[in-house]
């Protein structure tokens, strides 16, 4: 029985009361490692090493499956980045036993349709560490099995994915009929195949002239064994090349003097944001700030926020790491942009006033972070909504946001503007996205596309076992 | 004379563990001086000192000096317009403090001076009193007697020692109008590094990495991780935003003005500086501290401008045992080097003088050791 199901005229027993803390840690804990599989990715941050992120969230997915181990398999519907989603997966099929009979069904579904959600180079690299670890109960094999067969074209992944998908092939007993198996197990003694794929990859053994009706990167490695001069290779492949792939190879492309076109419009605004804010001036950098606003609203136009003020932090701290260069920044431009086209009025305020004026993408993320004072403007202009964007450490004056907040808290005791911190950045020390001020609720995002269901999540009280259930329903249905 | 921190302010300091980086800003840096860091050739130099001597030194990086007399800007080093497709110059601007052995003819209009960060106050510590006794009382050892404190050393490690230096240089956030920065390591001071515009401190943020500090840094660092927070609160709850706004900026200009007070003695009252080199309106100096017990020793080189505003500042902490060496030979100096006045001035014998002389590391001062040594 749930608090909100509970005859009114009965009262409140120790019974319900423990039941209602019980509710309480169930929520807190499940927004802790939310948040932090949000944004945790087990690499550097700025600030902490990507050692020290491994421990703390090894400890949030060991806990959470343990603890709560049906709100664990449902977590996947709560948008974890693709790192943590393949985390929680794995420990699901590694520890089957442990699932409920009752809950069984819905945790198997739950992993099907994240794997269906999940790029499939990582999907079979997580068949690949499941391999390895020696996981290969009959769960694993149905799910390597049911994986495999949704795909929608078996003879692509095959020669694209070759040696992932033979080791899954293989690891789950799969029988692969007909010119498939042969593909994958016995290729050398083949003289032909039927598949024009399979058939292709033979000849491109032999033929330079046989690697332009493959995939891009099976061909790029047959054009090393042929010797194909770079942009002789990338002028005649690239119409073989994914989205993704066309992004990631503008700058070799240019080097080689050879356009292989790209629709920016269509890609995510915080992809295009990272790769506009690596480019130095010149027509590549003014063609993708162009094309930024199209990007978002074909994310955003169906958010329907209301007035909204954001501010965004640009310090020093905000780019990222080795590992992740400039992405804390990216998501907070992203983020200002598909605000832009996602609310009815958007207010900005940059932690460094003014410089925002020029072209975002030309921003570098430098200098002291001072949050108060752009805070204090946001206020001063009276959003519905406030959102921050900050890695949560301020330091011109330390603790000035607090301070801020805490202030309008006194100014505003019935909170009439919602204030939200999104958090692209996972501190392990404090085991989720670093506040920045008691009662201001911080929310981790891996990137800006997810900032309604960030607000979802900041919003979420009472029993969360009922707040989760219709987003379960939707994420099964395949829609969220 | 002390040093005044004029035309500098102090931003809010960040710490990072056990180090705690006070930012050091400069709004209206001059026009009339450039400093600039230089990477050497050669990393170690050897320089004919005459007759048999030689000076050798490994120094990785020197500074540069350049200015004008009359208040004209000073041109950007290096400077060049070039095409697309040019190579740029590499052209020699300076001359060296010391001679080399082949010392280069100067070009017409050549001026800038370079010398080493650090040395000249490290020199300043190692020449104190280095000749010697100057009247040859029989307690003296006769190597000291012929060859004063020489070989004189002393010891230092580099930043890289100093655990957790490293990521505070590194998470630190610059202030645009940032020109150096107070370093502390679990709330002792350690060092003062000042340059004289943002653009010339920025590319030597890190390279503090690779200065000399005090052994006592090291330790601290390693003994007290977590260094003491300072939170500066807003205690009273505000009326409208304006005066919340009111509160925050009294809040900036509170750790300001904190700040100022908490580092005004950093160096303490008084220093003695020695100028050492004249350029035009500008005075490269060196200083040493009093020396005395109970105080933190801080050495240190200068550029002061002709209305005394430090343009350049570098610092190193003294360990406590190389204070006190220097202190012992302030004393001596302060009595001509006659060891029974000083013992009776002390309220010593000479016998507990002298063991107190070899405790601190001046053994080899003395011609007979004392009785009752142990060593």
């Amino acid at each position: 029985m749930t608090p909100n199901n509970r005859p009114a005229e009965v009262a409140p027993t120790a019974r319900d009361g423990h039941r209602e803390r019980a509710a309480d840690v169930a929520r807190e804990d499940l927004l802790t490692f939310v948040n932090a599989a949000r944004a945790a990715t087990g690499q550097d941050e700025f600030y902490e090493s990507a050692e020290a992120a491994a421990l703390s969230l090894d400890f949030l997915h060991t806990y959470l499956r343990v603890a709560h181990r049906r709100l664990y398999a449902q977590s996947l519907a709560l948008g974890l980045n693709d790192f943590n989603a393949l985390r929680v997966i794995e420990g699901l099929l590694a520890d089957g036993r442990s699932t409920p009979a009752e809950h069984r069904a819905e945790e198997g579904a739950l992993i099907r349709a994240a794997l269906r959600r999940l790029p499939p180079q990582r999907v079979l690299a997580l068949f690949g560490r499941l391999r390895t670890a020696n996981v290969n109960n009959r769960r694993t094999r149905a799910t390597i099995r049911d994986w495999l067969a949704g795909r929608p074209d078996a003879a692509f992944d095959a020669v694209k994915y070759r040696r992932k998908v033979k080791a899954a092939v293989r690891h789950a007993h799969l029988a692969a009929p007909g010119e498939l198996g042969k593909f994958l197990f016995q290729a050398k003694k083949m003289r032909g195949f039927t598949h024009p794929l399979f058939e292709a990859v033979r000849k491109a053994r032999y033929s330079a002239e046989a690697i332009y009706e493959l995939p891009y990167t099976v061909a790029e490695g047959f054009a090393g064994h042929h010797r194909v001069p770079r942009a002789r290779f990338l002028e005649r492949i690239h119409q073989q090349m994914t989205h993704t792939e066309r992004q990631r190879s503008q700058q070799a492309a240019e080097a080689a003097g050879v356009v292989v076109e790209v629709d920016w419009t269509q890609a995510l605004p915080t992809e295009l944001v990272r790769y506009g804010l690596s480019l130095g001036p010149g027509p590549a950098r003014d063609a993708l700030q162009a094309a930024l606003p199209e990007a978002a609203r074909r994310i955003a136009h169906g958010w329907g926020l209301g007035r909204v003020a954001v501010v965004l932090d640009a310090s020093y701290s905000m780019s990222g790491s080795r590992d992740k260069r400039r992405h804390p920044l990216a998501v907070a431009v992203a983020g200002r942009a598909l605000l832009q086209a996602g609310c009815r009025a958007l207010a900005v305020h940059w932690t460094r006033g003014g410089e925002a004026a020029r072209g975002e993408l030309e921003m570098s993320p430098q200098s002291q972070t001072n949050l108060a004072d752009p805070l204090l403007e946001a206020l001063a202009g009276g959003p519905e909504l406030l959102l921050i964007i900050s890695d949560g450490v301020d330091n011109d004056p330390p603790g000035g946001a607090e301070a801020v907040l805490k202030g309008w808290r006194h100014l505003d005791p019935g909170g009439s503007v919602r204030i939200v911190h999104l958090n692209p950045v996972f501190d392990s020390g404090s085991l989720g996205p670093r506040p920045l001020c008691e009662g201001v609720v911080t929310v981790g995002l891996r990137t800006a596309e997810e900032i309604p269901l960030a607000l979802a999540l900041a919003g979420v009280e009472g029993d969360v076992a009922d707040w989760i259930a219709p987003w379960v329903d939707r994420f099964l249905r395949g829609q969220a | 004379m002390n040093l005044r921190f004029r035309g500098l302010t102090l931003a809010p300091s960040q710490v990072c563990g056990a180090v705690r980086l006070v930012p050091v800003l400069r709004h209206h840096p001059r026009a009339d001086l450039r400093l600039w860091s230089k990477r050497q050739d050669a990393v170690v130099t050897g320089v004919a000192l005459g007759g048999n001597l030689h000076y050798y030194n490994y120094i990785p990086s020197a500074l540069v000096l350049d200015w004008t007399d009359d208040g004209r800007p000073v041109v950007t080093p290096g400077s060049q317009l070039l095409g697309p497709r040019d190579r740029p110059q590499f052209i020699k601007f300076e001359q060296r403090m010391v001679k080399r052995t082949a010392p280069r003819k100067l070009g017409e209009g050549e001026r800038a001076l370079r010398f080493f960060p650090q040395q000249l106050a490290l020199e300043g510590l190692l020449t104190h009193h280095f000749g010697g006794p100057d009247i040859a009382w029989p307690a003296w050892s006769a190597q000291i007697l012929r060859r004063g404190l020489s070989p004189r050393s002393e010891s230092f490690v580099a930043g890289q020692a100093i655990r957790g230096l490293d990521e505070a240089l590194r998470t630190f956030e610059l202030h645009p109008d940032q020109v150096g920065v107070l370093v502390f390591v679990a709330e002792i001071f350690g060092a003062a590094f000042i340059m004289p515009s943002a653009a010339e401190y920025r590319p030597l943020h890190r390279s503090l990495l690779s200065d000399a500090f005090g052994e006592a840094l090291a330790d601290a660092a390693r003994w007290h991780p977590i260094a003491y927070p300072w939170s500066l609160p807003t205690d009273r709850p505000p009326r409208d935003l304006v005066d919340l706004k009111a509160q925050i900026a009294q809040v900036r200009a509170s750790w300001g003005e904190f700040q100022t007070l908490v580092t005004a003695d950093l160096l303490g009252e008084d220093l003695r500086w020695t100028q050492v080199y004249r350029a035009g309106p500008f005075s490269l100096a060196r200083f040493l501290p009093s020396f005395e017990p109970g105080t933190r020793a801080h050495v240190g080189e200068a550029i002061l401008d002709d209305e005394g505003e430090v343009q350049y500042l570098r610092t190193v902490l003294l360990g406590d045992d190389m204070r006190e060496r220097a202190w012992w030979l302030d004393r001596l100096a302060g009595v001509g080097w006659h060891l029974p006045t000083l013992a009776e001035r002390l309220r010593l014998t000479e016998d507990q003088l002298k063991r107190k002389l070899v405790r601190a590391g001046w053994e080899g001062l003395l011609r007979e050791k004392p009785q009752g040594s142990s060593s």
